[in-house]
């Protein structure tokens, strides 16, 4: 318990330091810009680490270093950590992508570092105002993220981004707000007491439910609420989209848990029986047509969008079940598709600094000019499919076994049939690059470093090294996610 | 049976898998690139074999890797079904290596590492396929075929070629995702999908409270098997799939692919629901039905077809059909028959595919419209070509006769129409073999006519244009010695199949799986 607070206040605090580092530096190098964000996501992916391991011996711990009336309450598991480490693990191999390719400057790497200090923030938060604080931190640097593109129009995207952003967390905060008017305290595990003895199917309990999914289930990009991280993978740089994809939906869904299952609590659902099959539903409905619409994509970032979409609501489907099985099946799942997603942004990035291809019919031949980068581009495309044995695999099957086993056959139904219409977006692709002739242009190997290789290829370990040891990570999860749904 | 712990079954799958890093590796020495599979092939072979002596006594010779997801084992194991697949795919696939030399460079094919790689990729997840204890490992392996043999199906990079691999591919894994589907529900109401001889425990019991989900996690799991065992009316990706290399279109027909979708359908019926407990669920009669109804269907649209390769595609899907049959009927003669007939098929098939292979490489002859007279440039071809297609007619003395007398002896016990359809489709298979058969050796391009029994006017026309072979070839040159000395070995196979079945001990391995399923001792 002793070491749990400075860790956590280490992980939060750290990339920010880090970033006023960036800040103070000035305009003198842009290297000293990424070696000191390389050295803070390194000391803080450390810090995240012995976190876990201590989080992991120790359980689920509360921890208070400030008391009402201000409050801040963390509440962490082994779960929130992972999510943090997710952030910070591809971050890092961002990292060996922009050390040539860029974005270079100072603005790219205070927010890139801030990104870190809001998505630990979020997960960690165990208090639901300073949830909507770190989101605030989150959307501002997310929004200078995507600013940071050289591509026309990225700042009217940038801005459209923090509208519809700022529109979710008013949505929030509006939750909040009621739910601290009903509770008297916004603090996770206390106002979890009051509300249960106001009864869940008090309609303003239900209200500020509704306002709260709104409001994160925008940022988790869920259908309909989606349209942003269309538009942001568009004209964001591809390092940016890799966070976009991977990272942020995933600290979007981890917050909506967080709130379900500490706040409302299972028994919000077993009250509320409309509320959570219409959100099964609409999970599902996500899954479905962010498949349908990734088959209409020509571009290879479209395509990347939308199974991200898609990839949220199996992941959020995998959430409502609220079994053990299930949920550590999403969790999974939601790992594993921060790194393919994010590794599978950075080979679009590479592809398109050497080839200058975005497009399907671009993509012809690229086998023969960079084997490895295909090989990689293949191996990330059986994952994203979800083929055994990689990650995208596990999930789905634990997903899949936990939602039948509890009754919920359409989303055992769904989460297999994804598999099929996910070929449908990848194969394509595949077929190109390796079956294709050769016709674009070449700026040669040189533009390709050693490690943005090496980066992509670790990817393509991990998602197959995740889905095999889904056993050992099991344990590791288990009793983070027995109090979950307890 | 009792287990034994080894490394035999791990090291038979993972052979082929460290080949193809070889392969890739050696990709600038082309003596690596094509002597590696060889190798491998051999080795994968001697450790197949060598496991064979114990799972006679009843030892099943066990890999155990740990726990792959929730309550199910990483396992590989050499049971005698597993061993029976294995040895034929392991078997074969150092004949197909031997072969693939010889038409590789004969048909001047480009990307030859790519090809080859796959190609050990594509034998090794059979292999896998094979040894793979429970069902999730097998959907494993099952899947990674997949991935190895979409490049081949595509290799040629045609437009036709891409599209046609885009269908086999969506084809595949909608039947491997019906596998997985179906592996979910036995899970969740049986706790376990390891495969137990007779059937697992649990899941008889939950068939006789849950009958509903358990005929859907049945038909879920028979469906996605028979995507790849092209029983109709799933078969269609089969036929498409011969723009393939020849090569390819033997392994995919007659070692791993195809082979893989009908063991998947013997695993599940023997060894996940039970003989029992598919005769209680009423499965087993409908599959015995449809599988009957391709066999006749099947070889009715061979003869129809004028390419070589797709003639032997449909009597591909035919003859898949045999082992689902002696599958489906549910006594253990007609299981045996359909195990041996893994075996049979696939060496005679396997056979007829590198015929008409070394035809493409040495000649232009592709249709059967243009066979006449081929006989007399490639004598030893066309011979092993004749032997090969009354072995599959069920001639006897010869490998297909061995597996269809059990099918017979089984079936006429269950029903006379099982009878009654071998004589159909026995007389369809000379009808669409013969006329490849009688214009290689008995016509010259001069004198050739259709002969047609579907299609065109009865005793046909000479209006077609006269082709000759030019050259004398002596004894023995007509091709290359890869390519005749895999054909020799394939041939000395199918008369020995037929001769003695229990050669390589196919037979006995079958036995013993009817045995341990049906728990009688038979044969």
């Amino acid at each position: 318990m002793s070491l749990v607070g400075p860790l956590t206040a280490g992980v939060v605090v750290l990339p920010a330091v880090g970033a006023l580092a960036v800040f103070l530096t000035g305009d003198r190098s842009e290297r000293r810009y990424w070696r000191i964000t390389t050295l803070t996501l390194s000391l803080t992916t450390l810090l995240a680490i012995a976190l876990a391991v201590l989080l992991d011996l120790g359980g689920p711990t509360v921890y208070r270093p400030l008391e009402a009336p201000i409050g801040i309450t963390f509440s962490l598991d082994v779960l929130s950590v992972t999510v943090g480490l997710l952030d910070v693990v591809l971050k890092l191999g961002i990292l060996c992508y922009t050390r040539t390719a860029g974005p270079h400057d100072g603005a790219f790497h205070v927010s890139f570092l801030l990104f870190t200090t809001g998505v630990f923030g979020v997960v960690f938060s165990g208090d639901l105002v300073l949830t909507g604080g770190f989101l605030l931190v989150l959307i501002v640097a997310t929004t200078r993220l995507i600013a940071c593109s050289d591509k026309p129009g990225s700042r009217d995207t940038a801005r459209g981004y923090r509208r519809t952003a700022s529109l979710g967390v008013t949505a929030y905060v509006v939750g909040v707000v009621l739910a601290a008017w009903l509770g008297g305290t916004t603090d996770h595990e206390r106002l979890a007491a009051e509300l249960a003895t106001t009864g869940y199917a008090e309609p303003a309990t239900i209200v500020a439910f509704v306002f709260m999914t709104i409001g994160l289930g925008l940022l988790a990009a869920l259908i309909p609420l989606h349209g942003w991280l269309i538009e942001a993978h568009a004209k964001a740089d591809d390092p940016v989209s890799a966070l976009v994809s991977g990272v942020l939906p995933a600290a979007a869904v981890y917050a909506l848990v967080r709130v379900l299952y500490d706040v409302f609590t299972v028994e919000f659902l077993a009250a509320n029986p409309t509320i959570a099959s219409g959100m099964i539903n609409g999970a599902l409905v996500s899954l479905l047509l962010g498949s349908l619409l990734a088959f209409g994509q020509r571009n290879i970032k479209g395509v990347l969008a939308y199974s991200t979409v898609s990839q949220f609501g199996l992941v959020f489907a995998g959430l409502l079940v609220a079994n053990e099985t299930a949920i550590f099946g999403s969790v999974i799942q939601l790992f594993g598709h921060g790194i393919v997603k994010g590794a599978f942004c950075i080979v679009a990035g590479i592809i398109a600094i050497r080839f200058d291809a975005r497009t399907i019919d671009e993509y012809d031949g690229l086998a023969d000019r960079a084997p490895v980068v295909s090989v990689v581009f293949a191996g990330l495309g059986i994952a994203l499919i979800g083929l055994p044995p990689t990650v995208g695999f596990v999930g789905k099957w634990y997903i899949a076994v936990g939602a039948f086993a509890d009754g919920f056959w359409l989303v055992a139904l769904f989460v297999i049939v994804s598999t099929v219409l996910t070929i449908g977006y990848v194969v394509p692709f595949l077929s190109r690059i390796y079956f294709g002739s050769f016709e674009g242009t070449d700026h040669g190997r040189a533009v390709v470093t050693t490690l943005m290789i090496a980066a992509i290829v670790i990817a393509v370990v991990l998602s197959v090294a995740v889905g095999l040891a889904s056993v050992f990570l099991e344990s590791l999860f288990r009793e983070a996610i027995e109090q979950l749904v307890s | 049976m009792t287990e034994v712990h080894s490394l035999r079954p791990l090291a038979a799958v993972l052979v082929a898998f460290v080949a193809m890093c070889v392969v890739v590796a050696g990709r600038r020495w082309p003596a690596v690139r094509d002597g590696t599979p060889i190798v491998a092939g051999a080795l994968t072979f001697l450790l197949v074999c060598s496991m064979v002596p114990d799972a006679h006594g009843g030892q099943v010779h066990t890999t155990n890797l740990g726990t792959l997801v929730a309550g199910v084992d990483l396992e590989f194991q050499a049971d005698p079904l597993g061993m029976l697949f294995a040895l034929v795919a392991s078997g074969l696939w150092v004949v197909t290596a031997i072969y693939s030399v010889g038409y590789a460079r004969g048909t001047g094919l480009d990307h030859r590492t790519r090809y080859t790689a796959a190609l050990c990729l594509s034998i090794g997840s059979g292999i896998g396929v094979a040894f793979a204890s429970n069902l999730l490992v097998l959907v494993v392996f099952y899947e990674l075929t997949t991935v190895g043999t979409y490049p081949l199906v595509a290799h040629k990079g045609s437009e036709r070629a891409r599209r046609v691999a885009y269908e086999y591919a969506i084809y595949v894994i909608i039947g491997g995702t019906l596998v997985v589907g179906g592996a979910v529900i036995t899970y969740v109401f049986a706790g376990t999908i390891a495969f137990e001889p007779g059937g697992i425990d649990a899941l008889a019991t939950a068939a006789t409270e849950y009958p509903e989900w358990t005929t859907v996690a049945a038909l879920s799991l028979l469906a996605g098997f028979a995507v790849k065992g092209a029983v109709m009316p799933l078969h269609a990706w089969l036929p498409k799939a011969m723009v393939a290399p020849t090569t390819v279109s033997g392994v995919l027909h007659a070692v791993v692919v195809v082979k893989s979708g009908v063991f998947g359908i013997a695993r599940t019926v023997l060894e996940v629901f039970g003989p029992e407990t598919t005769a209680e669920l009423g499965i087993a009669l409908p599959l015995a039905v449809v599988a009957g109804a391709t066999i006749l269907l099947a070889s009715v649209l061979a003869l129809e077809q004028d390419d070589l390769k797709r003639r032997l595609a449909y009597s591909t899907v035919a003859n898949l059909s045999y082992v689902v049959l002696g599958v489906a009927l549910l006594v253990p003669a007609a299981v045996v028959g359909g195990l041996v007939h893994i075996a049979a098929h696939a060496v005679a098939k396997l056979a007829l595919f590198f015929c008409v292979g070394a035809l493409a490489v040495e000649t232009d002859v592709k249709r059967v419209s243009d066979v006449a007279g081929v006989g007399h440039r490639m004598p030893l071809t066309m011979g092993v070509f004749a032997l090969s297609a009354c072995s599959l007619a069920g001639i006897p003395l010869l490998a297909g006769f061995a597996s269809k007398w059990y099918l017979l002896l089984g079936g006429a016990d269950v029903s006379a129409v099982v009878p009654a359809l071998f004589v159909v489709s026995g007389a369809l298979n000379v009808a669409y073999f013969w006329p490849i058969v009688y214009g290689a050796f008995f016509e010259s391009p001069a004198t050739a006519d259709p002969k047609p029994l579907v299609t065109g006017p009865l005793g046909g026309s000479s209006d077609e244009p006269a082709r000759a072979f030019a050259g004398w070839h002596p004894i023995g040159t007509e091709t290359r010695p890869t390519i005749l000395v895999s054909l020799a070995v394939l041939v000395v196979l199918v008369i020995a199949l037929g001769v003695r079945p229990d050669v390589l001990a196919v037979f006995d391995l079958a036995a013993q799986t009817a045995e341990n399923a049906f728990g009688v001792s038979h044969a």
